[in-house]
This record gives structure tokens, sequence and C-alpha cells, in this order.
């Protein structure tokens, strides 16, 4: 079982911004989700547990080892897909990932063209293997990403929104692929996409503002919310009434028309009780969150 | 809406912050440029000759900033992803189009522009000399402005910009930046352009070529300016006209041209997205691959297969690159065309080399310094930050991999970049010898280069990368970079000059075939393992900024890293350290212990102190050799020699002296003078005074004793004490006898910051040549000179006696009568040839592997006696001895009294196999001959106008021998050298023009001027004439002891022979200043009933003399001239027949109508074919006549 734990970390950047603020979690094997808004912090939590900056306070160990201390240590167990990525023209998908595991550590050249091929072919890339890198669309080059992050052993598996840009069809090819993995590794998966977190995770957290405002298992989170949550078709006129009167934590367009989701205890006038979804469970979280800091 | 752009366009680029810093940086070089206050003799500091030069070639620099500004222009919407946006905003193309046009342009403008205000300020508010800073007038800075800075400015932003915008990429954008470089250096190598060592001088369809190719404009202005004056270039504005205005328009026409079909052309939504086809094939049965982990690998292995890994990726990257591909292309056109250039078109005389390895590496090392620089200022920015500018660094910085392994990877990556120029360099020189069928490819030297030049090139590279590795920026890096690389060659030029301090400066080190390499190979391995340590230290810092994941800013990495070293670290740290401080005490110890450490300004304290201390000795008459008796023992394997030398001196001046003041040249271990006491000894400047116990009488002698023990020390480097190729004279050992004038410091400017009395000139009067006091004679002379086996020693004399001891060979030498006292010592293992010629034992001694060119040597030998035996005279010794002397020599050869040095590359190297090939070695050795007539049968007194004698009368034995034994062509090739000597050796002269009779020894009139005038001469009055003239002189002055001949006496001579009616031309030739430009204009013929043809030709001729002020003023012509029509150009002449007609006519109008008639219709005619007129062009005097 691995476990990676964080403890009190901040991060502030040299212009000011305080991106990560005092966050604790505790992972062991498993997906985990990370939901946030962009700008929530994401990316910067994501890159100092990929050892690629270091905190301004606070630690991360990894299997009781310090991540800052060894971050050598961590590289080596480490796969990580940014969120973004370029890569060099003029160098073949094969090519590069041949590269890629030489630098990974895998030096006995039959193993390491086993695992290429193996990782090309999963993730559905091995026909364009000769085509540069540079030349794939979003979504090859997603997959790209993530084959390259299973090279080796990896023990803790850092993805980025990986699912931006994909077409539905990739993104489950993808997600399957990275719950198979899974089972006994670490993999953390930050995405702005409820869906994804509510299909394949076990544990989650919410970041907003840098700071972590709620953690747990989805299905046990989203039944906080049963029997509290009301839907109402209203005219969009009558929105800002609305929002004076109840606690509002997501309208949206159906039909054309709107449709409001309202928490609270009772049932109020004229709205009807409707089942709570992750998706309601993070607007609630976060309404919240802003109503605290309002 | 277009002023807005326009706004916003400059608030971008404010914001950029490269603006200003580009402008105070070239304000800051401005100022540096011209607070400096270096000016070629004569001219100006801020003469508009001086200002246009340096904004010419500072304006190379702009191509970094504007090419910095026009991918940012450009390239920034793609490269922050605004693209989309911008190009579907209300902007329209035109606004869009123009306004990032202009924004480069002007901000490239306004960068660069603060150079010519640095300029203004660094002449204004530096103190320099008055005498040599004209009054300030602003078109002297308008005029470079207009013409240089801003087309240059503006065709650099139109083809860069427009490169840009079509192709949307950097890569490309470079590859046009190094292109517009690659046009001015090829123009450069045809003019003789500061950056680029000119070998081969260029014909004027080749310069004209190059003044309008060249997009900077700088060959054209160099095309204009080459024979400048420097009272032309003090008073002359650039004429903005001739190449310099085609080269303008031009280049300006093309740059708007491209700028309206870029226009044309670009359009928003036609992005070159290339829409690939969807690939129809899957997996053809490939066998399934199941994914398995694999646990990773750690430690030294890893990491050693990871470098090697990104090595690869690092030089895939670079090799499939555009610019390194077309510095490549670049490198191999030049050098190809280097070598064929020198080795095969020829030098001065259009001579050929034999293809030796050491002539191919030579001719490399220029372009290789300035192309690897510009691989490694570019690369360095690239490789460093590659990663981060693809946006891949997060996928390799998670990786396990340790930070050294991406230092090393990359570090060796560029590293590698120069070394591929020089591996290519070598595999072209070396193809080049084999397609000679001359073989002898000496791998070893070519080896040697990757020491000799390459390790500079290693400590620029780490420099780049160092640099690289602290800024923010990987164009700011490139251009600090650049700046560094820049200054540590311009460092001298700023007062910075201990070879320590600037950065990666080794010397460069020559190699002759005779001695190998010399020079100061031991300071060059010195400095060598001092800056490896200095590039390590700078290495590790670099390592420990190297920034690995997001960065925070550098100054960050630095606080934070904090120097906290690892064990490893400390000991690479250590082991640089060591090597700094082993090789830089080594350095200090040898510079500053070992020998004394002289800066130009001690050298300037020491000449200040000598005539401070000793002009008061002026007055004393110095004493003169009348018999030389020396030992010389000569010790090449050791670098030293042991002299002692027992002399009659002679008192030649009217009155008694009572005592004698001594300057040694080289250090003295004794010195006696017979009945005269040591009275004063000054060891800082080696010198002594003698006081003599009853006065010397006039006339009277005295017996002097001294002896030299010289060992080369330190980094001292003595050219003529070196194993197989030692060559010692005894004007550079002999101590002087009198007070050295020589010594003072001659700039009045200086003397009067060191209150020292101006030095005024005299106004000359005829009586100085006849008054001057320096009374130089022949001396009886004897030596025994010895060397180590198996060297033979050499000197002047006849050979009395040789014999062995003590395993050196020892030679007793004695002169059978008087001689000039210009005695050399020669040692090297010597090839000898000797035969017997009417009397003469002609004597050839050169190196066993340089036996090319000893017959034609001999054979030349033999015509040159011939002729001047028969012209002059009898030869004056029973033998001739040429021996060889390494190419460190960089004269073409030396007349000794019966001995004569030839230079290895001048003479024995030379191919003279070509059928037409003008004979260089003919020429070379015919003119050494004649100097033993000219020089050593007569000899001028030491005083103005002498030097005719020497070199004039030597100039032209050479072309009259010349052109007997090979026909006129030889004296068109004579001609045309020496008249590209006189008018380029005078726009860089030292002092105003003299006339030729009282010349100073200045080179363009001794190898320039006197030649024309002679063959003039020989044009007016006839070849017999002139040697009759020749003839009585060597009678009458060839028994003198001291010398009394002077160019007064060959005056009226001349007038002896002449007609009256000559005079007049004879003195404007010899006493005036005049130069002739002269052409051949329309032709037209009829032919004449008898079958002979008229020919009906204008020939222009204008005459002008030069002006006390510097001017020169159009002056009427009347004299005779030759008018020649050939079937061949003159420069092929080799035959009587194809000479239809060549006779004098009376030229006496500028413009003139000439008839002629002759049998056969002629394809060639010219006035004054063979350059006997001082005329700037002498291509104009022949023109092709066809028959239509």
């Amino acid at each position: 079982m691995n476990t990676l734990i964080i403890q009190n970390l901040s991060k502030t950047y040299p212009n000011g911004v305080k991106a990560i603020d005092k966050v604790s979690i505790t992972i062991h094997n498993g997906m985990f989700g990370l939901l946030g808004a962009n700008g929530a912090g994401k990316s910067s939590l994501m890159r100092t547990i990929s050892t690629l900056q270091e905190p301004s306070a606070g630690t991360i160990t990894f299997n009781g080892v310090d991540l800052v201390e060894h971050p050598q240590v961590i590289r080596n167990q480490l796969g990580y897909l940014p969120q973004e990525f370029g890569v060099y023209p003029k160098i073949s998908a094969e090519q590069l990932l041949d590269h890629l595991a030489v630098l990974k550590g895998i030096i006995k050249k039959p193993e390491r063209k086993e695992q290429v091929s193996a990782l090309l072919q999963q993730v559905n890339l091995y026909q364009h293997r000769k085509k540069s890198v540079y030349t794939f669309s979003g979504g090859m080059r997603q997959r790209f990403g993530i084959a390259q992050a299973l090279l080796g052993n990896p023990k803790l598996i850092i993805v980025d929104e990986p699912t931006a840009g994909l077409d539905p069809e990739e993104r489950n090819r993808f997600l399957n692929l990275l719950s198979e993995i899974g089972e006994n590794v670490i993999v953390i998966l930050s995405t702005h996409i409820v869906e994804d977190v509510r299909d394949l995770c076990k544990n989650m957290a919410i970041l907003s503002s840098g700071k972590i405002i709620s953690e747990g298992n989805p299905t046990e989170l989203v039944r906080s919310l049963k029997r509290r949550l009301w839907s109402k078709i209203i005219r969009k006129e009558e929105l800002s009434t609305h929002k004076k009167l109840f606690k509002v934590i997501s309208s949206k367009l159906v039909s054309g028309e709107t449709q409001i989701r309202v928490l609270a205890d009772g049932q109020p006038n004229g709205f009807e009780p409707i089942e709570p979804t992750l998706e309601d469970y993070y607007f609630s979280t976060l309404s919240n969150q802003h109503l605290k800091s309002a | 809406m277009f002023s807005l752009l326009l706004r916003f366009e400059a608030l971008y680029q404010l914001k950029q912050r490269a603006l200003p810093l580009m402008a105070g940086l070239f304000l800051f070089l401005g100022f540096l440029v011209a607070s400096n206050g270096y000016a070629p003799a004569n001219v100006n500091i801020n003469a508009a000759y001086q200002i246009n030069n340096h904004s010419g070639l500072f304006s190379l620099g702009s191509v970094f900033i504007i090419m910095f500004f026009a991918i940012s222009a450009t390239l920034r919407d793609d490269r922050f992803k605004m693209d989309m946006l911008v190009y579907s905003s209300s902007i329209e193309k035109r606004q869009f189009f123009w306004s990032r046009f202009l924004g480069v342009f002007l901000f490239s403008l306004m960068a660069f522009s603060p150079f010519i205000l640095g300029m203004m300020a660094g002449h204004t508010f530096k103190a320099h000399d008055p005498e040599r800073l004209a009054p300030f007038s602003l078109l002297t800075y308008l005029q470079p402005w207009l013409i240089i800075t801003l087309p240059n400015i503006f065709i650099c932003s139109s083809v860069l910009f427009v490169v840009s915008l079509l192709s949307r990429s950097q890569v490309a954008t470079y590859v046009g930046a190094v292109f517009i470089y690659m046009f001015y250096m090829i123009c450069a190598m045809f003019l003789n352009s500061p950056l680029m060592a000119q070998s081969v001088p260029a014909t004027p369809e080749a310069m004209a070529m190059a003044a309008l190719a060249d997009p900077f404009g700088i060959s054209a202005f160099f095309e204009q300016t080459q024979f400048w004056t420097p009272y032309q270039k003090n008073n002359q504005l650039l004429s903005f006209s001739g190449y310099l205005l085609w080269n303008r328009v031009i280049w300006v026409g093309t740059s708007v041209l491209l700028l309206l079909s870029a226009y044309q052309l670009f359009s928003f939504s036609k992005q070159n997205q290339k829409i690939k086809k969807a690939e129809a094939s899957l997996m053809p049965g490939v066998t399934k691959a199941v994914y398995r982990l694999i646990e990773p690998a750690r430690g030294f292995l890893a990491d050693s297969n990871a470098l090697l890994s990104v090595v690869k990726v690092e030089l895939n990257s670079v090799v499939k690159s555009i610019p390194f591909v077309a510095v490549l292309l670049i490198w191999m056109f030049i050098i190809v065309f280097e070598i064929y250039a020198r080795v095969i078109g020829g030098g001065e005389y259009a001579d050929i080399l034999y293809p030796l390895t050491n002539f191919m590496i030579e001719n490399m090392v220029d372009p290789l310094k300035i192309l690897s620089i510009i691989l490694i200022v570019f690369y360095s920015g690239e490789i460093v930050w590659r990663e981060r500018y693809l946006n891949f660094n997060l996928i390799v910085d998670a990786t396990p991999v340790s930070n050294w392994v991406f230092f090393i990877a990359k570090l060796v990556a560029l590293l590698l970049l120069p070394a591929s120029l020089i591996a290519s360099g070598v595999i072209i020189g070396a193809s080049f010898q084999l397609f000679n069928g001359f073989s002898p490819i000496e791998l070893g030297q070519y080896l040697a280069m990757f020491y000799f030049y390459g390790w500079q090139l290693l400590i620029f590279s780490v420099l780049g990368v160092f640099v690289q590795s602290i800024v923010p920026n990987k164009y700011l890096g490139m251009g600090i970079t650049g700046i560094l690389i820049l200054g540590s060659f311009l460092s001298a030029h700023i007062g910075i000059e201990h070879p320590m301090l600037r950065f990666g400066y080794l010397p460069t080190i020559a190699y002759s075939n005779m001695t190998g390499f010399a020079g100061e190979s031991l300071k060059f391995a010195h400095l060598a393992v001092y800056w490896l340590g200095v590039a390590g230290i700078l290495t590790l810092i670099s390592f420990k900024l190297w920034q690995r994941g997001t960065a925070a800013t550098s100054i960050l990495k630095y606080k934070k890293s904090g120097f906290n070293l690892k064990r490893g670290e400390l000991a690479v740290l250590t082991f640089f350290g060591a090597l700094l401080l082993i090789g830089g005490g080594t350095v200090l110890y040898h510079t500053h212990v070992a020998n004394e450490y002289l800066t130009s300004s001690d050298v300037l304290d020491y000449r200040e102190n000598y005539e401070k201390k000793f002009k008061q000795y002026d007055d004393l008459a110095p004493l003169y050799s009348e018999s030389i008796n020396t030992k010389v023992d000569l010790y090449p394997k050791k670098n030293s020699y042991r002299i002692e030398a027992d002399n009659w001196m002679i008192n030649r001046s009217d009155t008694a002296l009572t005592q004698v003041f001594v300057t040694a040249r080289k250090p003295l271990e004794s010195i006696q003078i017979e009945y005269a006491k040591l009275i004063l000894a000054d060891a800082a400047f080696d010198a002594y005074l003698f006081q003599f116990e009853k006065p010397l009488p006039p006339n009277g002698k005295v017996k002097v004793h001294y002896v030299i023990n010289y060992q080369q020390q330190g980094y001292e480097v003595d050219k003529e004490i070196v194993e197989n190729g030692s060559y010692l004279s005894h004007r550079t050992f002999e101590p002087y006898f009198g007070y050295r004038t020589s010594l003072e410091i001659k700039d009045n400017f200086e003397r009067e910051k060191r209150n020292l009395p101006k030095i005024e000139t005299e106004k000359w009067v005829d009586e100085h040549i006849q008054s001057s006091q320096i009374k130089f004679g022949k001396a009886n002379y004897e030596t025994v000179v010895s060397t180590d086996d198996p060297e033979i020693a050499l000197a002047s004399g006849a050979l009395i006696r040789e014999w062995k001891a003590d395993g050196r060979n020892y030679y007793h030498y004695r002169a059978k009568e008087k001689i000039v006292p210009t005695m050399g010592y020669f040692s090297s293992a010597y090839a000898t040839k000797k035969e017997k010629y009417k009397g003469i034992s002609i004597e050839l001694y050169y190196d066993p592997n340089h036996h090319y060119n000893i017959d034609s040597i001999a054979s030349s030998t033999k015509a040159a006696l011939d002729y001047c035996t028969e012209n002059f005279g009898a030869y004056p010794f029973n033998q001739v001895r040429i021996a060889e002397v390494p190419s460190h020599w960089p004269m073409g050869g030396f007349a000794h009294p019966g001995v004569i040095s030839m230079v290895e590359n001048r003479l024995y190297l030379t191919d003279i196999r070509a059928a037409h090939q003008f004979n260089l070695v003919a020429k070379r050795t015919i003119h050494e001959i004649a100097h033993q007539w000219w020089g050593h049968v007569i000899t001028p007194k030491v005083a103005a106008g002498g030097v005719l004698f020497v070199e004039g009368f030597a100039k032209y034995t050479e072309a009259v021998v010349m052109d007997k034994l090979y026909g006129k062509y030889t004296i068109h090739q004579l001609s045309k050298t020496a008249l590209r000597r006189y008018f380029s050796g005078r726009a860089w002269g030292m002092n105003a023009e003299p006339p030729l009779y009282r010349s100073e020894g200045e080179g363009y009139l001794s190898y320039g001027k006197s030649y024309t005038v002679m063959l003039g001469l020989r044009s007016l009055l006839g070849e017999e004439k002139v040697n009759q003239v020749l003839k009585t002189l060597v009678d009458r002055h060839k028994d003198d002891e001291t010398f009394t001949l002077n160019s007064l006496e060959l005056l009226d001579e001349l007038y002896k022979v002449s007609p009256e009616k000559h005079h007049q031309l004879i003195d404007d030739w010899f006493k005036r200043v005049i130069t002739y430009d002269l052409s051949m204009g329309q032709v037209s013929h009829e032919k004449l009933s008898n079958g002979q043809y008229e020919i009906t030709l204008t020939v222009n001729a204008k005459r002008f003399e030069l002006q006390d002020s510097g001017a020169y003023q159009t002056i009427t012509i009347n004299e005779p001239i030759e008018i020649g029509l050939f079937n061949r150009h003159p420069d092929a002449l080799n035959h009587q027949h194809q000479i239809f007609y060549l006779k004098p006519h009376q030229i006496t109008k500028e413009k003139q109508m000439l008839k002629v008639i002759v049998d056969e219709l002629p394809k060639y005619l010219s006035i004054d074919p063979f350059g006997t007129r001082v005329d700037e062009n002498i291509f104009d005097n022949t023109v092709r006549y066809d028959e239509e």
C-alpha cells in the first residue's frame, strides 16, 4: 500500500500569489480526484507533488520519504502528465517514448522496446508511432502523455486535466486505462470536470482558492445532500429574486427553460425534490465557500 | 485605428524592456568606441570617415535587435495563443501589416540610433588629442545615420519581418539573419574589411559586385574610400554616388518590393496549418504486447544511458535545424572559396602555394572563429532553453535523471557544433590536398586545430551556457553572450591588456613548416589551463543554477541554491579551482617574474625616461664599426646564443671625443672600450657612458669588446633563435654607440602629457640630404660561428675552414674586402646545392622538404647575375648564398653581403609549375640578387631619398630582368601590384606624402612609386640610358668607405643623359607629388586602300598635384605616354609578335584624339599599358576592341 501524506502545504509565488494554502491530505492506493475550478491551485499542487517546484511551507512524504529532501527518490516512482505540454519537433512518437524510457531508467533495450510498444498499443497510437508527436492532434498528444506517464514502474501517477480536449470515446478509453492501473498505485487526477471524478474516484477533494474545502468518498459526500435539494423551473427574470430568497447553488437551461436548484432543509413552495448528484455537491460546496468568504 | 495599433505596439515593446535595454547598450557602445579614440594615422578621431566606418560595422549588430523585434511582432500572437483572437478581430490586414512592420522598424531604429549619439558624446566629453579632433559638425554624424544606419535598419527590418511573418517560425527568422550576415561576409572577403583577413587583391569587377551585394553597404563604403588619403578622410563626406548610391537604391528597393509582395501574400486566414491526411491503415497484424511494469534502474549506469540519449536528442534537434545547416553550408562555401582563392587563385602577385596542411588551416581560421561564435551565441540559447520554449520541460524534469545529466548533455551538444565545423574543415582541406595530387596530409596538424582553435571555442561555449543560466530570457542571453565575446576581442582597445583579464584570450600560434609550432605555444598552454579552470567554475555555477521544474526567477534560484555544495561538487570546484590557480599562477609567474610585464603605457614610460635621462648625450658623436670580429655560438635547441665581439670603432666626426654613450639592444654581459673608463652604467636601460683617458681624435680608432649571453625566458618569443630556423641579424643585437633618437616618443599629444618638448618638423631644404650626420660605412668582417649538430651555420664572407668539436659544427668566415656591416647568422639543418657559375659559387641552402623551386632559384640567380654584371659592373663577392628562413619572418627576403635570406612560404613553397604562372620565385630571387649591387656595391647616405637607390633600383632591375625572361605580362603584373601598394599605402600613411627624392622609407614609395617612376624613366629615356646612369653611380661610389651617394646626385645624372625638354617631367616625378588618371576612350577604325587600318582613339589623361593642405589640384599635362595596340591583353602578353604598335605619343590635353596606322586590326588598345604612371585605376587604361 502506497501512502502520500501532505501536511500544511503552502506555496506562495514571488509575485505574492498564494496558490496553495495550508493543504493537508492523506492519499492511499486508488484513484484520487482533485476537483476545482480553473485557477483554484490544482496545477500548483500537482507540480509541487511532482517535485517540479518546492513548497513555501509544509511537508509531503511518500511512503515515508520526504519529497522535498529526496526528489530523485520520488521521481523514480513518479508518472506525471502535465496539463499542457509540447514536444520536440522532428522526433517520432516511438523515438520520443524510447528516449523518455531511458530517462526513467529503463536501460535494458529489449525491456524498453517491449514496454514502449505495449504502451503505444495500450493508448492506441501504435499505428502512428513513426509520426512526430509534434503533428498529433490534441487527443493523440494527450494519449501520448499518459503513455509516457506509465513508463517504468510508477507508484504515484499524477495527471493534470487529462481529459480536456478529448472526444467522448477517447475520454472513455483514457479513463478505463487509468482505473485499471489505479488499483495498485496512487493516481491523482486533477480536473474541473465532475463526471471524471464521479465515474472513477474512490476519494476526492475539492480545492478552491488554494484550500481544501471538502474531502471524502464521492458517494458519501453526495449522500449528505439527500432530501435537501429542490428544483424549480422559473422565468429568466425571476432569477435574481430567487437568489435573494433561496440558497441557489446552480441554475441551468433545460430545454430552453431556466431550472434552478436550491438547498433547503424543508421543501420550499413550488419546488420539487430531486436526487442529488456529485455536481450538485460540488456547486453547493463552492457556494458555501463563497458565502463564507463574502 | 492605425495610430492606436501603433501606440499599442509601442506600449507592448516598452513593457518588454528590450527597447530601453538595447538602446542603452548601443549608446554605451557608441560612447566606448568614440572615447577609445582610435583612428588611423593622421585621421581625425571624429572624421566623417571614422563615423561612417563605425556606424557601418556596428550596424551588423543591429540584426540581433531586429530579429528580436521581428519575432516579437509577428510571432507573439502564435506564441501566446492570441492568434485566433487577433486574426478574427476587426483589424484590417492593411492596418495589421503596416503597424507591425513600422513597429519593428521604428523600435529597431530607436534601439540602434543611440549608438551615434554615444559616439557624439564620446568625442565631445572625453579628453582627446586636440590636434586630432576636428570642430564638431552635426553633418558628420547625420550623414552616416542617413546613408548607413537608416537604410540598414530598414533593409534588415523588412527582410526579417517578412521572413518571420510568412514563415511563422523563429528558426526561419534566424536563418534569415544568418543569410544577411553571409551576404556581408562574402562581400567583405573581396574587400579589405577589418572583420576579415583579406588575402586576395580584388579585381575591379569583383569589387563592384561586392560593393553592390553587401546589404549593409559597408563594402560599398570601403570600395569608395579604399584609396582615400588622410586628408580626404578628414575633409570629405561620403559621396552619395557610384556603387554606394546603387547599393542603397538596390537594397532599399528590394526591401520595399519584398514588403509589398509579402503584403499580397499575407492573409489572416491562410495559416500554414498543414492538413493531415487521416491515416487509414490500422495495425496490420502486430503481435499484441502486454504492458508490464519494469523496475527502473538507478545510479550511474542509468545516468550515463540518459546522458547519451539526451545528447542524441539535442543533436537531432540541432542538426536538423535550418540555422545550423545554413551555417555549415556557409562555412564550407567560405573555406572552399578562401582556400581556392589563396592557394589556387593567388596572392599579391597572383601566385599559387603548394597546398600544405598549414596553408589549408590558415585559410580556415578566421571564418572558423566567426561562424563558431555565431553558432555558440545562437545555440547556447536554443539548447539551454529548448524544453522550456517547447513546454516539454515539465515532463523531462519529472524524470529521475540527475541534473548533471541534462547539463552536461547540453554542454556537450553545444561543444559539438564548433567541433563539427573543425571536423568538416579538416575533411575539406584534406580532400583539397588529395585532389591536387599533393598528398602530405599532416593529420597531426589538423587535429591540433581542436586544441589551438577549439579550446577558445570551448571556453566561449561554457560562457554561453553560463550566461543563459542566469538570464530570464534567451534573446537577452544571446545578446549578452555576443557582447561579452566581442568585448574580449576588443578589450585591448579599451585598455584591458593583461591576458588573464581578457576572457578566453589565447594567443594565435603560427605554424612554420621549418620550425613547427612556434612562438607563444607555452603561453597558450598555460592560459589554456587557466581558462579551463575558469570555465570549470563557471560550469559549476551554471550547474548550480540549472533550472529544474517551473522556475522561480534566477536571483531567487541563486539565493536558494546558496552554494551549499555536495561532496562531488566540492571535488569539481577544487579540481577546477586548482587548475585556475596553477594555470593562472604559472601565467603570472612567466609574465611578471620571468619576464618584465610591460603594458603599452609602461613602454611609453620607458621611452620617456630614456629620453629624459640620456638626451643630454645626444650631442656625443656616435662611434662606427670599422672592423668587426665576432665569435657566435648558437644554441637553437635551447633558444640561446652567446656572442663575443672584438671591433675596431672609428670616430667619423670632426671633433675629438671625450666620452662615448652606448645603448644596448640586447642586454650586455660585459663591455669594454680600450683606453676608456666606464663612468655610468644604467641596468634598467642597458645604457653605458665611457670616459676616454685622452680624447679620441677625428678618424681615431679604438678597440671595443662586448659579450652578449642571451637565453630566451618566460613568454619571451625570440624568433631569431629557434630550432631549425635560426636567423640572427646584427641590427637586432649590436649595441649602438650613441643616443638612440628612435626610442623617443614621436606622438606630440603623448609628449605634451608627459611634459616632453614638442617635436617640431623642420622646414625642408635640400641641404638636409647632404648635411645628414649619420656616417655609417663599410667594415672588415670576420667570424667564427658554431651551432648544434646537425645544423649548418652561415654568415657573410668566404668560408675559411669548418670543423666539428664537442658535437657542434664550427665555421670560420672572412670577408675579403670591407662590406656593409649588415651581417646575419643562419642556422638550420639545411640541404645544400652548390655550383660554380662564371667564377661565382652559387650556394643554395634550403629545408630538405622544400626542394620544389631550387632549379628556378638557381637559373634566376644566374640571369640576374648576368644582367647586373653586364650593365652595372662586377659582382663584389666570390659566392652568393641563398638560405631559407621560417615563415614567421614578414619580409619577402633580405640581402646581407653575399648572403640572402628567403622566406619559406614566399619562395620555397610557391607553386610555379603552371605554364603561364607569374614566376614569383624568379621575381624575388632577381630582386635580392640585385640588392647585392643596390645596397652593397653602392650604398646611399643614410638620409631622405636614400631608399631610392636600394629599393627603387632593385625593383627596376627585377622588372627589366623579368621582362627579358618572361615577357611583358610580367611587367603588367608587377605594375599592378606596385600601384596598389602605392595607393593603399598612401591612404594609411603616417605622415604627409613626401616627394620621391626625399622619401623617408615609406613602403608605398620604396616598393610602389619608385618602381613606377623608374619604369617611367625607362619609357622616357630608354633602358640603355637609365642603365648608363646607374653604372655611372656604381663606378663613382663602389669604393666609398663612408656613404655619400644621395638622390640629388641621381637627379643630376638623369638631367645629364636626358634632353632639356624632359627635365621638367623628371622633376614632376621626383620632386613633386603628382598622380595621374589615364584611360582609353572611344575607338574606331577604317580600312585603308592599301589594306592597312587606321585606328582612331580618344584618350583621357589628367594629372593632379598634392597641395600643402593635403588636397589634390588638377594640373596640366604635356608629356609622352605610350600607346599600345595588341592582339592580347597586356596582362597576357608574352611574345613580341602580339604587339602591333607600342610608341609614346605626346599627350597635351585631358581628352585627345590620336590616329595610328597598323597592318592588323588589334584586339586591345591601351594608354600606358604597363603602368609607368601613378594611376589609381590601371584597369581602364586598356579596352577590348571587337571588329563590329
